[in-house]
């Protein structure tokens, strides 16, 4: 395959969100929000559906009208502007590709839309679908093209005209796995050439982690967390944000004591003492530690009991059963000289200390 | 649920009974159009008159004029019911399918009381003196184009509305996001994904209008002669083989209209449902 040629360059505005907040009625969809986006940054809101995610977006397309507070981008208040005038991109969920126009006429329209000449339209769009690999597909319509490929045309159209900013509202959730992670590569080839600031909303955290600068996880209509993906991985700010990406194990365990600036947590056998920022009220806590990083050996002395193996490839999946009832599951990389343990061998856990994250009423103590 | 090994199957009674009704009477009024010794006598007895040819020429013009007039009245119509709140919908829909419900003699009759010399309008008009002598409105083409018009604006409403439903409102939005103004996004979103509905609905009204009787009957005048009228007199003369030949010309032109219609316009491209 050719390599595709760079996309013409536009330069991305920071989008600040001030005191933004939607509600309907007595029903409060997005709480107050500050947020500041920066000039061509890569922000994804993650969320479960009803976290106000979409909300969120549609406030910013102009499709929803805030409640209160206000929007920027760049230096423009676009708060009350219609949707029409924003001159912000967007990618709809089902790409909303108008059927009665081919795919030159659609990445045409916001040019015609803008009096842009007809010579001049002709070039961007043929330079704009050469950018997305579509140039063959010019004389198409929609319907005569896969889902990949209407994928394409709407990011096409919804960059040709050079915005700003772009949105996109889950725009590879009706893909497959295999296209999905391609267009991931593909979207984020186009952002960084041409340097525009993207807002993404997604329910996939997988899609989240991969393409975002930052991440916002949603819950409630609120922000639970936001930050770059490796922070959100290595140090979820609550039990939500450790649970809703990537899996953690997570259970509950007896405190022994508290010292300042750390606890002792009683882990049936070993003592576990993690260093913490704050110290909790109760008598016992609750742990997330990744797969990943739950490490064990065979023991017939230890505190586990091997419950199931699964082969996974690349590592072996093993769920570890506690003797309280517990259920443990651990990943271990597939490396020459390792023989698998078999189910029903008793197991002695090695815990983490450095990669376990404690929390105390849902918030993190570290 | 079992399947059947053919559903084609399932067809037969609704074949037999078009067959026995509807295809033989036309076959046998075909042939008799051809008259007793197979010639195109018929056909030159009947479009030898000067009557025939205007009658017909007439009957073309009220059904394209009517047609027409429909359509600027529906489209509008059918706009503001699919953007109107649940409650206004309902209403409107209401307003526009009850006389549908309604036997077609029973309004041509109303119109006759609304438009007579003494009818509701002209009293009302004369009351609140606009006019001082009565207007001549019944037994008027005029009073053609006012029933027909209203006994064939669901047959325009109905497939226009359907197609605006059928828009999906997220291209309007993408349509809006992209910079496009109220005006635009009509021009180039709404009004051509309607295109089917308004086509649909023009053929419906222009092929029942061709055939219209009894409206033109009760409150046309003597001029305002359509071809169905044209042919019920000839049979009511026993001229079988003119009526079955003026019959048969009003057919081919029903069907070349609908030809035309379908050359001139690809449903599927309008529609979007081309596949490669």
């Amino acid at each position: 395959m050719s390599t595709p040629p760079p996309a013409p360059s536009i330069s991305g505005s920071p989008v600040r969100f001030e005191g933004l907040s939607k509600t309907y009625g007595p029903v409060t969809a997005v709480k107050p929000m500050d947020l500041e986006v920066r000039a061509g940054e890569f922000l994804s809101f993650l969320g479960p559906s009803g976290s106000g995610k979409t909300t969120t977006l549609m406030m910013l397309a102009g499709f929803e009208t805030p409640s209160t507070g206000r929007l920027i981008v760049g230096d423009t208040d676009i708060t009350s502007m219609p949707p029409a005038k924003r001159n912000i991109g967007m990618v709809f969920q089902n790409y909303a590709l108008f059927p009665h126009m081919t795919v030159e006429q659609n990445v045409a329209f916001p040019l015609r839309m803008r009096g842009v000449g007809p010579a001049e339209q002709t070039r961007m769009v043929a330079e704009m679908l050469d950018t997305v690999g579509l140039a063959d597909f010019a004389g198409r319509f929609p319907a005569q093209l896969s889902g990949g490929q209407q994928q394409r045309v709407a990011l096409a159209r919804a960059i040709v005209f050079k915005p700003p900013v772009l949105l996109m509202d889950e725009p590879l959730s009706a893909l497959d796995k295999y296209l999905r992670s391609r267009l991931q590569m593909e979207i984020k080839r186009i952002q960084r050439d041409l340097g525009i600031t993207v807002v993404y909303v997604t329910h996939d955290q997988d899609e989240a982690m991969t393409m975002s600068d930052r991440i916002c996880v949603m819950r409630d209509g609120g922000i639970a967390q936001i930050g770059a993906p490796e922070t959100l991985y290595r140090a979820p700010a609550d039990e939500f944000v450790a649970g809703f990406l990537g899996e953690s194990n997570m259970f509950t365990r007896p405190l022994k004591r508290t010292e300042p600036g750390r606890i002792v947590i009683d882990m049936a056998r070993d003592d576990l003492v993690l260093p913490v920022r704050q110290t909790p009220a109760g008598t016992a806590v609750k742990l997330a530690v990744r797969p990943e990083h739950l490490h064990f050996h065979p023991d017939d002395s230890g505190i586990a009991t091997v419950r199931d193996v699964t082969y996974v490839g690349d590592h072996r999946r093993y769920e570890l059963a506690l003797d309280d009832g517990t259920l443990l599951v651990a990943k271990q990389q597939e490396t020459d000289g390792i023989t698998p343990v078999p189910p029903g061998a008793r197991v002695a856990l090695d815990w983490p200390a450095g990669q376990m994250r404690a929390f105390a009423d849902g918030v993190a103590l570290q | 649920m079992k399947s059947l090994r053919n559903p084609g199957m399932l067809l037969i009674p609704l074949m037999a009974f078009l067959l026995v009704f509807y295809l033989l009477p036309v076959f046998l009024m075909l042939l008799r159009s051809a008259g007793e010794g197979w010639s195109f006598a018929p056909f030159v007895a009947a479009f030898d008159s000067v009557v025939t040819v205007k009658v017909f020429v007439f009957t073309v013009k009220v059904a394209v004029g009517v047609t027409l007039l429909t359509l600027l009245l529906a489209y509008p119509l059918a706009y503001f019911i699919v953007t109107t709140s649940d409650r206004m919908a309902a209403l409107l829909m209401a307003i526009v399918l009850v006389p549908f419900w309604t036997s077609i003699l029973i309004r041509s009759y109303a119109w006759m009381v609304l438009l007579g010399r003494k009818g509701v309008i002209n009293e009302l008009l004369t009351w609140i003196g606009v006019i001082e002598t009565p207007i001549r409105m019944l037994n008027t083409t005029f009073a053609v184009y006012i029933g027909m018009i209203h006994v064939l604006l669901p047959f325009m409403i109905l497939p226009i509305l359907s197609a605006l439903k059928g828009i999906d409102g997220r291209l309007v939005a993408a349509a809006e996001n992209l910079g496009a103004g109220p005006a635009s996004v009509f021009r180039h979103v709404i009004l051509p994904l309607s295109m089917p509905g308004v086509i649909a609905g023009s053929v419906l009204v222009f092929v029942l209008a061709l055939g219209f009787y009894i409206t033109p009957a009760l409150i046309g005048g003597p001029q305002d002669m359509m071809i169905s009228m044209l042919i019920a007199q000839k049979v009511e003369l026993y001229e079988w083989p003119e009526a079955s030949a003026i019959a048969a010309v009003l057919l081919v032109l029903t069907l070349a209209a609908l030809a035309l219609v379908g050359r001139l316009i690809s449903i599927e491209k309008v529609l979007g449902r081309a596949t490669g």
